[in-house]
């Protein structure tokens, strides 16, 4: 077989594996209560009967293997279970509805962080060594302040201050969700594009040096053709695995930078679930982000082939 | 996938520009300092992390350098003191994921079979996907809210659990690439000509050069550990309040960031200072070692 499919292939069998792995841990979870998470979501003073009552519901009073195979038999339905505090609403439809706003502070982090971020690697890497230090100082500093700090430091600068956007909430339809976006997107990317900048610098640096660089260079082409069509294509790999490594936190970041603004996406979902000790919602979103983020990774490996020509031949 | 280890590379990014070794020393000052005051500085000014000790919400002042929160709590005070919990989340981070991600990755790259340490591999992929903070609070609300072990305050077991559990994961996935390209080096060649035994090898001559560099790695990310414990506050979990930990006072200031910016400031301001340090710290140790 040709490696260009065997690589994808194998690596899909991976996945599979870390699927099946991912959702025996999260219904393992239930065992650190000693057997009856019952007891613990609803307190001390719960009697008995509610007690038994609530085992039963999350299926915790059935032997592990019992409760680990009706968990996957309910996933393959893309059945989650249902929450405690309101027995109509489905895991799965709550999360239905928060995903697309998630996904859509996630997209426009991931398009703030790329944009900005390779652009001030090439111009810190590309131009004088005083914007170079400028670029890694700026980027040192960002990445030692915590998201949700950040957040807290761009509604207090950008929406109180200067009144540049609201400092929270969602308005529900696009295009308008925009202008509710965008801070928590920004505060959201002084994650990723600090790291983007860092590593698409240190690249460029190198390939500066190259010796197709400087061919490029005697042949008489432009600084931008250089830039753009020899050093950046170059430079796009290690960004891939920058952004494979970080989904987890991404969407961790995501979550509490939407809980500080107040946005409607898991973020919401998952605070409420904490005041009200909904057990299944929790235990729903960590499975379905463990989910995405291996699929994320999937997705990356798959991306890298094919932006690196070398692969394919190689292994 | 590419060359270095994702790991490393993130490790690399956080370098601290100027002289290693004096930013090392700085870090590493700067750490033990606060260590010191989280635990003196109750005793030195008599009051207590939960006391009321003057009008609520006063701006820093001589007396009380970092103000008063809502409660008339002294800030300074509580915000020292946080260092206790945060830098304990560190401290796992370090000694316990570092120490066992890097015996986990050693064993890994000297087992001869190849099945198990694919199986290991996929057991180390699932547990790098659950993202941290929600599979804390998912083992928060199983364990219930007034579970403590160990008289530590409520709330953290929960969190000191899931990094004890999965945290060693990153490491071991680092661990497992150190380990793989040294063993074809002349030390361990020689060694394996001197007819030492594999686990000689292994225990004697790769981990200790190994655990080095991950233990070096581990202290530059114990902050994003911090953070990320610290962001739990804002989801109405991590640990409880009255204790004090940065995120839980930066979370009871959110109200008031724009009358009284010092309840969160400060607190933001340690964070972000024991992050510059660890990085430096790491930074310098990894620069040693590597020559």
């Amino acid at each position: 077989m040709l490696p260009a499919v065997k690589r994808p292939l194998r690596a899909l069998r991976d996945v599979g594996v870390v699927v099946l792995l991912v959702v025996t841990f999260t219904t393992l979870l239930m065992q650190f209560a000693q057997g009856s998470p019952g007891r613990a979501i609803l307190g001390p003073r719960a009697s008995q009967d509610q007690v038994d009552a609530l085992n039963h519901t999350l299926g915790a009073d059935r032997p592990v293997i019992e409760q680990i195979g009706s968990s996957l038999a309910g996933y393959v339905r893309l059945d989650l279970g249902h929450s405690l505090s309101n027995p109509e609403q489905s895991v799965a439809g709550l999360a239905a509805g928060a995903l697309p706003v998630t996904a859509s502070i996630i997209g426009l982090t991931l398009a703030i962080s790329l944009v900005g971020g390779v652009l001030a690697g090439l111009a810190g890497a590309l131009s004088r060594p005083s914007v170079d230090r400028a670029v890694s100082a700026a980027a040192v500093s960002i990445l030692s302040i915590p998201p949700f700090a950040l957040a807290l430091l761009l509604i207090v600068g950008v929406a109180i201050g200067l009144g540049l956007a609201p400092a929270g909430g969602w308005a529900g339809s696009w295009p308008a969700n925009l202008s509710y976006a965008w801070l928590p997107s920004l505060a959201l990317s002084g994650l990723l594009l600090p790291q983007i900048a860092r590593t698409v610098q240190q690249r460029a640096r190198e390939l500066a040096g190259e010796e197709f660089i400087e061919a490029g260079e005697a042949r008489g082409l432009s600084r931008s053709r250089l830039t753009f069509r020899h050093i950046l294509p170059n430079v796009l790999l290690p960004v891939i695995t920058i952004v494979g490594f970080n989904a987890s936190f991404l969407i961790a970041g995501a979550v509490v930078v939407e809980a500080v603004f107040g946005v409607p996406g898991f973020g919401q979902v998952l605070s409420t679930a904490v005041s009200e000790r909904d057990y299944p919602v929790i235990q729903g979103l960590a499975l379905l982000t463990a989910v995405t983020v291996v699929l994320i990774n999937f997705l990356c490996e798959v991306l890298y082939v094919v932006a690196d020509p070398r692969t394919r031949v190689a292994s | 996938m590419s060359a270095a280890h994702p790991a490393v590379r993130m490790a690399r990014l956080i370098r601290v520009p100027g002289p290693a070794s004096r930013a090392m020393w700085a870090g590493l000052a700067f750490i033990v300092a606060v260590l010191a005051l989280s635990f003196l500085l109750p005793v030195l000014t008599g009051q207590g992390t939960d006391e009321f000790v003057a009008e609520p919400l006063l701006p820093p002042s001589p007396e009380h350098p970092f103000g008063t929160d809502q409660f008339g709590r002294d800030l300074l005070v509580r915000t020292m003191a946080a260092a206790r919990v945060d830098y304990l989340i560190g401290a796992v981070v370090i000694v316990w994921c570092g120490g066992v991600g890097s015996l986990a990755g050693v064993l890994m790259a000297t087992v001869r079979r190849a099945g198990a340490d694919w199986v290991f591999s996929r057991i180390i992929d699932a547990s790098i996907a659950f993202p941290l903070t929600i599979l804390v609070i998912t083992v928060g609300v199983i364990l219930g809210p007034d579970f403590t072990v160990l008289g530590l305050p409520r709330g953290l077991p929960s969190v000191l659990l899931v990094y004890a559990l999965i945290g060693w994961a990153y490491y071991a996935r680092l661990a497992r690439s150190q380990a793989l390209s040294l063993r074809s080096r002349d030390f361990v060649q020689a060694a394996r000509t001197m007819g030492y035994s594999d686990v000689r090898i292994t225990m004697r001559h790769l981990f200790p050069q190994v655990s080095m560099v991950t233990l070096a790695y581990a202290v530059g990310d114990a902050i994003v550990a911090i953070a990320l414990t610290s962001s739990l506050a804002f989801l109405g979990a991590g640990v409880a309040p009255p204790t004090p930990e940065w995120g839980q006072i930066m979370y009871e200031g959110r109200d008031l960031i724009s009358t009284s910016w010092w309840i969160v400031a400060f607190p933001a301001m340690m964070l972000a200072l024991s992050g510059i340090s660890l990085a430096a710290i790491a930074n310098g140790v990894i620069k040693r070692i590597e020559g």
